[in-house]
């Protein structure tokens, strides 16, 4: 039926092939191919134009096939489905072959045969030749005229139909099915044909017998197979990463619109920096802004308020001049910083080294924008952020002083500092930290020891707050926090100005009152570092923070603050430089006094300039102390953030932070011990709760020797979360299998049946191959018994 | 290759939500498990980085080959 609608079928179109086509070179893959779709689709004579053309093929071939001694035509034509064996056919076909249909099949049965074997060309010359012949001279002239023109016909008809076959049907099984065959046909062909016409389009099936069954046979899978290769192409999808440059570009578009954006907010190391810059115009403007602001959101500082107007002009005033020289001065201060630190060593040597190595660079930036004052007072700053304790008493000493202080120091600092100021950046910073510091110191010393301990705990909440946001790198909120407390900025500087000069004075001053400010702020600066924690996660939220505790802190902390501030910075200076600070501290403290709190901005930041130029070297130390606290406040505090954040951030949160120290710097020096402690415990938890997977060597190692290709470093976490999930399971698993044994301790038998559950280990690969495979020498002979001599098994045997 | 087997966190890790106890040498059967795990993700990131005809195994080649397997080893 099957055979028999084919035959008609293929009657019918060898007949319209023998009429209609010209002869052609062999069979060609096509006519396999056709073949072979009609085999696997079972096309019985229906024809859509494809089968139509196929059919055709097929009987070509079967036509060329018939002239070889061919398996039978049904096989092909009825859509067996084991096309393969092209010449497997039985011979019932022998008959027929004299018959048009025989021929056919004989021609699909070669053609199969050849295109499946492409090394079947000597196979198929043989055959080909033969059944050619046979069929010649059996099947008469047709049939040789068939055979010979079919086969011609059938390979130039192949041709195209095996293009048009590849269309309808690119399968390299049915193309390359019967290569042997088929090339044996081609090659008989070429011999026949060859002289008729194979040149023109035969020589692309078969360029010399063999060869155009060959080609033919050869091109269709091979062009198969770069059709399916380009399918199976699959390029890499062609990102284009952002180029570095571009990128980099991009952030220097950002730096430099930093500074005019610097309330714009963003957290980006750039924007950083350039709020960084503003806050320390702020600070430079407003000592007390200084400390309230130090990165974070600067002023967040109590003594903000006041000084914030104050400041606030200030603060613009650096912050338009302080962009250009950013970059300089921030450098400066950052090695003062570092050198400060270096100093602070003393005091608070250890976690302020990494905070100064913060501070440096945020310093860097920092100072950069405004003049030595800024820089000064971020680095004044960081350095009372980092020595808490020192600094935060210092701080409030200082913001009290500066309250009192404010025009009198500033204006002294100024005229000293503008000179050194405006070569050095740093040195102002310093400067102005300093003089805060030692503001801080004489007010609180002179002033009133209450009034410090409150102020410091006031200031400390604030400082507190001020870290905070200093760490969390809100220069945004610093900016806006220093505009707003201006006044306090201010104050902050002139008392930093002063620490600077007077670093003896201002340490002297400064350790009274740090001593003072530590007992008040001890409270205070708790809650406060948990704020700051807080601040630290909420970054967002600092600028309203800020905003919102400055305002409340405002008046009444305000000269808390700067006392507070002073007091820090002063102490912190005191370390290094007591002498110094006394002798600041003690004209600040006579200044502040005289010195409305509210001054000039101008006035401040040029006496912080001149201050901190004038005393940049002693200040240096202190601020680097303060830093230093506050790095280790900061770092505590901003464990997390320092960790999240690249290290540029980090050093300008440490500056800032710094600066807004000044005030806090009582409510480090306060929190020396709690702050210290939070410092160490912080990062220390973390660490503790971040790892706990097996450690990275190991699982690199042990990833890359089973991988035997390169693997990308990055793969480690991925592979830890993998094997995180696994050990959950298998702990579960473990645990149930001992519990089902009645057990309390999971053994060596519950790993056993996971192993064999999991599929590991099967009845041919028992535990033990498992083991020798896996595990080193050691590990071995634990777990498997091992004779030794005296009759003695290791490990010991419970038997 | 053969290295010390951090025996104190796999113990670690396989006592951390459980009460039960690790027998002696229990861990350095875990030890075998992780390895025989490590290594099975290991040929199967391998084949899946072959697929994309790179070289490196990446992490994306990882990562889908992980959860087919965490499903596999279930036991």
């Amino acid at each position: 039926m099957d055979s028999t609608e084919d035959d008609i079928s293929a009657r019918v179109l060898l007949r319209r092939v023998l009429h209609t086509e010209l002869p052609r070179s062999p069979v060609t893959r096509s006519a396999t191919i056709v073949r072979r779709s009609m085999r696997l689709k079972n096309t019985p004579g229906l024809e859509s134009p494809g089968s139509a053309l196929r059919h055709r093929l097929k009987k070509k071939l079967h036509e060329s096939a018939s002239l070889s001694p061919l398996p039978s035509p049904k096989r092909p034509r009825s859509t067996v489905p084991n096309t393969n064996p092209p010449v497997t056919v039985p011979s019932p076909v022998y008959d027929e072959d004299m018959t048009t249909r025989g021929l056919l099949r004989g021609i699909i049965q070669m053609e199969t045969e050849a295109s499946l074997l492409m090394s079947g060309q000597p196979a198929l010359q043989a055959s080909e030749p033969n059944p050619a012949e046979a069929s010649m001279s059996s099947a008469g002239e047709r049939t040789e005229g068939l055979s010979g023109v079919e086969l011609s016909d059938l390979t130039l008809n192949t041709e195209p139909l095996t293009h048009v076959v590849r269309g309808l049907s690119r399968r390299k099984l049915q193309r390359a099915f019967s290569a042997s065959a088929f090339e044996k046909q081609l090659d008989q062909l070429p011999g026949d044909i060859s002289e008729e016409k194979a040149d023109a389009s035969q020589d692309l099936d078969w360029s010399s017998g063999s060869k155009s069954g060959l080609n033919l046979t050869l091109k269709t899978p091979f062009v198969e197979k770069r059709i399916e290769r380009v399918g199976l192409q699959r390029k890499v999808s062609n990102r284009r990463l952002p180029s570095v440059d571009a990128f980099d570009e991009a952030v220097q578009r950002c730096l430099e619109q930093g500074p005019s954006q610097d309330h714009s907010v963003f957290q980006d190391g750039k924007t950083l920096e350039d709020s960084s810059w503003q806050k320390f115009t702020l600070c430079l403007n407003d000592v007390t802004e200084l400390y309230v602001q130090p990165k974070k959101d600067d002023t967040v500082g109590p003594s903000a308020e006041m000084e914030r107007d104050a400041e606030y002009e200030r603060e613009h005033e650096l912050e338009r001049a302080s962009e250009i020289p950013d970059s300089g001065p921030l450098i400066q201060g950052g090695k003062d910083h570092e050198l400060e630190s270096q100093d602070d060593d003393e005091e608070d040597v250890v976690p302020s080294s990494q905070e100064d190595v913060f501070l440096s660079p945020e310093d860097d930036i920092v100072l950069a924008p405004t003049q030595a004052m800024t820089e000064s007072l971020p680095e004044s700053c960081d350095v009372e952020l980092q020595d808490r304790e020192f600094v935060e008493e210092v701080e409030i000493g200082n913001v009290v002083e500066i309250e009192d202080q404010k025009v009198v120091e500033i204006e002294d600092d100024s005229i000293e500092d503008e000179n050194v100021v405006e070569d050095e950046d740093e040195n102002v910073v310093e400067d102005e930290d300093e003089n805060v510091v030692e503001d801080k110191d004489e007010n609180v010393e002179e002033i009133e020891d209450e009034n410090v301990e409150e102020i410091e705990d006031e200031e400390v909440e604030e400082v507190q707050d001020e870290n905070v946001e200093e760490i969390e790198d809100e220069e945004v909120v610093e900016a806006k926090h220093r505009t707003e407390n201006p006044d306090t900025s201010q104050y902050l500087e002139r008392i930093t100005r002063r620490a600077h000069r007077s670093e003896g004075g201002g340490s002297v001053l400064g350790i009274p009152a740090a001593t003072r400010v530590t007992k008040s702020f001890g409270a205070g600066l708790n809650p406060r570092e948990k704020d700051l924690l807080d601040f630290i996660d909420g970054n967002r939220d600092l600028q309203d923070f800020s905003d919102e505790e400055r305002e409340p802190l405002g008046s009444p902390e305000f000269p808390q603050l700067h006392p507070a501030a002073e007091l820090s910075t002063p102490e912190q200076r005191s370390q290094q430089h007591e002498a110094s600070l006394a002798e600041e501290d003690v004209p600040e403290l006579e200044e502040d006094d005289d010195a409305p709190e509210e001054l000039n901005q101008s006035e401040e930041e040029e006496e912080l300039m001149d201050s901190g130029s004038a005393s940049q070297s002693p200040e240096l130390p202190q601020e680097e102390e303060e830093e230093e606290e506050e790095d280790d406040d900061d770092d505590a505090l901003s464990a997390e953030l320092s960790m999240k954040t690249p290290a540029f951030v980090r050093q300008k949160r440490v500056f800032t932070s710094s600066i807004a120290q000044a005030m806090p710097t009582v409510l480090k020096e306060v929190n020396a011990g709690p702050a210290t402690q939070v410092a160490k415990r912080a990062p220390r938890q973390k660490r503790q709760t971040g790892v706990d997977v097996l450690p990275k060597s190991y699982v690199m190692s042990m990833f890359k020797h089973f991988a035997k290709t390169r693997v990308a470093s990055d793969i480690y976490p991925a592979i830890n979360e993998i094997l995180k999930k696994y050990f959950e399971r298998l702990a579960d698993d473990l645990e149930a299998y001992t519990t089902h044994a009645k057990r309390k301790t999971i053994e060596v038998e519950d790993f056993e049946l996971l192993m064999r559950r999991q599929g590991f280990v099967t009845d041919s690969t028992p535990v033990n191959i498992l083991i020798e495979k896996y595990l080193p020498l050691e590990y071995r002979k634990l777990l498997i018994p091992v004779a030794s001599s005296g009759n003695k098994v290791i490990p010991k045997q419970r038997r | 290759m053969s290295k010390k087997a951090p025996r104190a966190a796999l113990k670690l890790h396989m006592k951390k939500n459980t009460n039960i106890r690790i027998g002696k040498n229990a861990d350095l059967m875990a030890q075998l498990n992780i390895l025989v795990v490590l290594h099975r993700l290991a040929e199967e990131s391998r084949v899946k980085a072959f697929e994309e005809k790179s070289a490196t195994i990446k992490v994306h080649h990882v990562r889908a080959v992980a959860k087919k397997l965490l499903k596999s080893t279930r036991g």
